[in-house]
């Protein structure tokens, strides 16, 4: 049924987005040409990403937690809030990792290693701190 | 013997006197199961289940009849997601929940197989679609199974700012004769504000009159409307005039203008100097908003550098919610070398403690005692601070609740010494993933919380040891009434108090006068208990026990207005 469900959000969001992401898909793939990224300046790219995140995560609401994407390349995405009576909720936020490789952004979530390419996102290595 | 007020309809009753008005479970809130029907077994098994017919004890997988829905909902929800649901029948419905139940309930081994095909609605069937099994204490063991219009779950979870004054309010009786009452008041809001000199809510402040309007005696649904629009304004910026008395004190007109307030998880924090001992405190009321994370981090870390001796957790009004928040707050607690390696809580199903998660299909990972920042308000990885205590006061009534349980439960996993002060603990060890189908939401309880030690048995709570109830488990600490006398986080407060006489002594304080043993102490403790009434509902005998040790409990402090 999740699939169904997710299907259904897809599709309703944005088909091409949808393919990108698919198609970027790379469980398991090596990171060992990736760079850490951030993320370019800008609210358009931030709302790119959301978009991106929202079809990787089968939901329209995307909102993004304290990890501030444009300054570091960790990107977390809070799960929905608790009810008034979900008084013992295990939930966590979603932890991913922002990449680039060739120019591509790529997105790595924590808990399942799937890396997805996120063609409509710009994104920027993160600078090294001189030693 | 009764055991505790729910902490579910109390959480649903303090909003608005009216939402509480008329029969059955406010909110929302399923009513009691209707009874009916025998158990199991029995005729009109068709063949292989599902829905075309019935067999007991056979159950075709809940995700064939999920979202198939009589009246399938179309377009979006709140949150923008399209609806799932499929055209269906109600007999879907029903066989959804009879499957669901089998899959992912906690005690699914205790559920009687009733035939679904009996029930005319989906809500009626999760009714009886539940353990009958009771507690020691005689409660059911089940107290906690309810649903909810979908809508309605989902715009309480992503609802803004309201209107309102700061100001919680508890009301002992809804009908004549009322008694509301001021419970807290936030920080830096209209009821705290102190430029006009005193604050104009104060802890413990009977409502005697609402824009003109009698609250103790006026009837009539009128009366009841200015009520409870003086008690909930509906906008910011409304003016209202309240007549407010404390007890043994002259009457006090207010007039106060609402304004949007966002609740704070950390309410306040103090440092109490006394008896040559340094002690935080910390009023923490939910752990149920991401905000709890970084406030409580920042307020640790206040403390923290205050370099105190003790700390004092006030959780009275607690009623839980984000379990990582609270395993923060163990790691905070405790440190390093008593949490390290150590589990939290970990979560057990109906099928033990699995690698997979049942209901969500994810790795069941123990939760440790996070040592850091997790994304939800303070960045991932962020270390966090620590007092390193091997002693902590938990302050603690009935409303203390699931997630804060967990607290007591986690630190006594890894040998902290949990002292609580208080009245016994709502008892909720368990947890449930709130699911929609077909436009309810049905809380079903799926997991039970362990500790370190593997123990998650307070079903009936965690009672101070001196109390004389016969159930829950015995914790070192005081019985002591929450009655609303003294400021919060102030050392004259009733239950902070009794923390800081077991502090010096490492003994209770004496029983007030009149009371003549700590059994006396237990069962006043329980009766002030906040009671919600709804308006018209009549009081019952022993939610008045006024004469209880010759303390007047409808007037905290014992005295008449």
């Amino acid at each position: 049924m999740k699939h169904r469900f997710s299907s259904l959000l897809a599709t309703a969001l944005s088909l091409p987005l949808l393919l990108a992401s698919c198609v970027g898909a790379e469980t398991g793939a090596s990171a060992g040409e990736r760079s850490p990224a951030v993320l370019e300046q800008g609210e358009d790219n931030l709302a790119a990403l959301k978009t991106e995140l929202s079809s990787i995560l089968g939901r329209a609401n995307i909102t993004i937690g304290a990890d501030d994407p444009f300054t570091g390349s960790t990107v977390s995405v809070l799960p929905p809030p608790p009810g008034k009576l979900d008084d013992r909720n295990p939930s966590l936020p979603i932890m991913f990792d922002l990449t680039i490789e060739g120019g591509i952004c790529h997105l790595t979530r924590r808990d399942t290693g799937e890396t997805h390419a996120l063609s409509a996102v710009s994104c920027r290595p993160v600078k090294r701190t001189p030693e | 013997m009764t055991r505790k007020l729910s902490p579910f309809l109390s959480a649903l009753c303090l909003f608005v006197i009216a939402a509480c008005s008329g029969g059955g479970g406010g909110g929302g809130v399923s009513t009691p199961p209707s009874g009916g029907g025998g158990s199991g077994g029995g005729s009109g098994g068709g063949s292989g289940g599902g829905s075309t017919g019935w067999t007991p004890g056979v159950f075709e997988p809940s995700s064939n009849f999920e979202q198939m829905c009589e009246t399938p909902r179309i377009g979006v929800d709140l949150e923008g997601n399209p609806y799932p649901d499929e055209q269906g029948t109600l007999l879907d419905e029903l066989n959804w929940l009879r499957s669901w139940t089998e899959e992912t309930y906690l005690w699914n081994d205790e559920v009687a197989d009733r035939n679904p095909a009996d029930f005319s609605s989906p809500e009626a069937y999760f009714e009886v679609l539940k353990t009958t099994a009771t507690t020691a204490s005689g409660e059911d063991k089940d107290d906690f199974h309810f649903y909810q219009p979908t809508e309605e779950y989902l715009a309480e979870r992503n609802s803004a700012p309201s209107a309102g004054y700061g100001a919680s309010f508890v009301i002992y009786s809804g009908s004549v004769p009322r008694d509301v009452r001021v419970r807290y008041t936030q920080e830096d809001t209209p009821a705290s504000d102190t430029s006009g000199g005193r604050a104009p809510f104060l802890r413990g402040d009977r409502i005697l009159e609402v824009d003109g309007v009698d609250v103790v005696n006026a009837g009539g649904a009128a009366a009841v409307d200015v009520i409870n629009g003086g008690l909930f304004p509906a906008d910011p910026g409304e003016t209202h005039e309240f007549v407010v008395q404390q007890p043994g004190e002259a009457r006090r007109t207010i007039n106060i203008t609402s304004a949007n307030i966002t609740t704070e998880a950390v309410n306040r924090t103090r440092i109490i100097e006394q008896n040559g001992n340094r002690t935080g405190y910390i009023l923490f009321n939910t752990f149920g908003t991401y905000s709890a994370e970084k406030a409580l981090a920042d307020a640790m870390t206040d403390i923290a550098a205050q370099d105190v001796d003790d700390l004092v957790i006030d959780l009275r009004y607690n009623g839980g919610g984000l379990l990582a928040i609270a395993a923060q707050l163990g790691y905070m607690v405790a440190g390093d070398a008593r949490t390290d390696g150590r589990i939290f809580e970990q979560l057990r199903f109906n099928n033990g403690i699995a690698a997979v998660n049942p209901v969500t299909g994810q790795s069941n990972d123990p939760l440790p005692f996070y040592d850091i920042g997790l994304g939800f308000t303070l960045a991932n990885g962020t270390p966090l601070p620590s007092l390193d205590l091997d002693r902590v006061f938990i302050l603690t009534t009935g409303g203390t609740c699931s997630a804060s349980e967990a607290v007591i439960n986690g630190l006594r996993g890894v040998g902290v010494e949990v002292v609580i002060i208080g009245d016994i603990t709502c008892g909720k060890p368990y947890g449930f993933y709130p699911q929609d189908n077909c436009g309810t939401t049905f809380y079903t309880i799926q997991f039970q919380g362990v500790n370190d030690l593997g123990f998650g048995d307070y079903a009936d709570g965690f009672v101070p040891d001196n109390s004389s109830y016969p159930f829950g488990v015995k914790v070192p600490g005081c019985a002591v009434a929450d009655n609303l006398s003294h400021e919060l986080g102030t050392p004259a407060e009733d239950l902070l108090s009794a923390a800081l006489t077991y502090q010096e002594t490492g003994n209770c304080p004496a029983p007030p006068a009149g009371a003549v043993a700590m059994a006396g102490l237990s069962q006043l403790s329980r009766s002030v208990e906040p009671i919600i009434r709804d308006i018209g509902e009549p009081l019952k005998e022993d939610d008045l026990p006024e004469t209880l040790n010759g303390r007047d409990l409808r007037l905290p402090n014992g005295r008449s207005l």
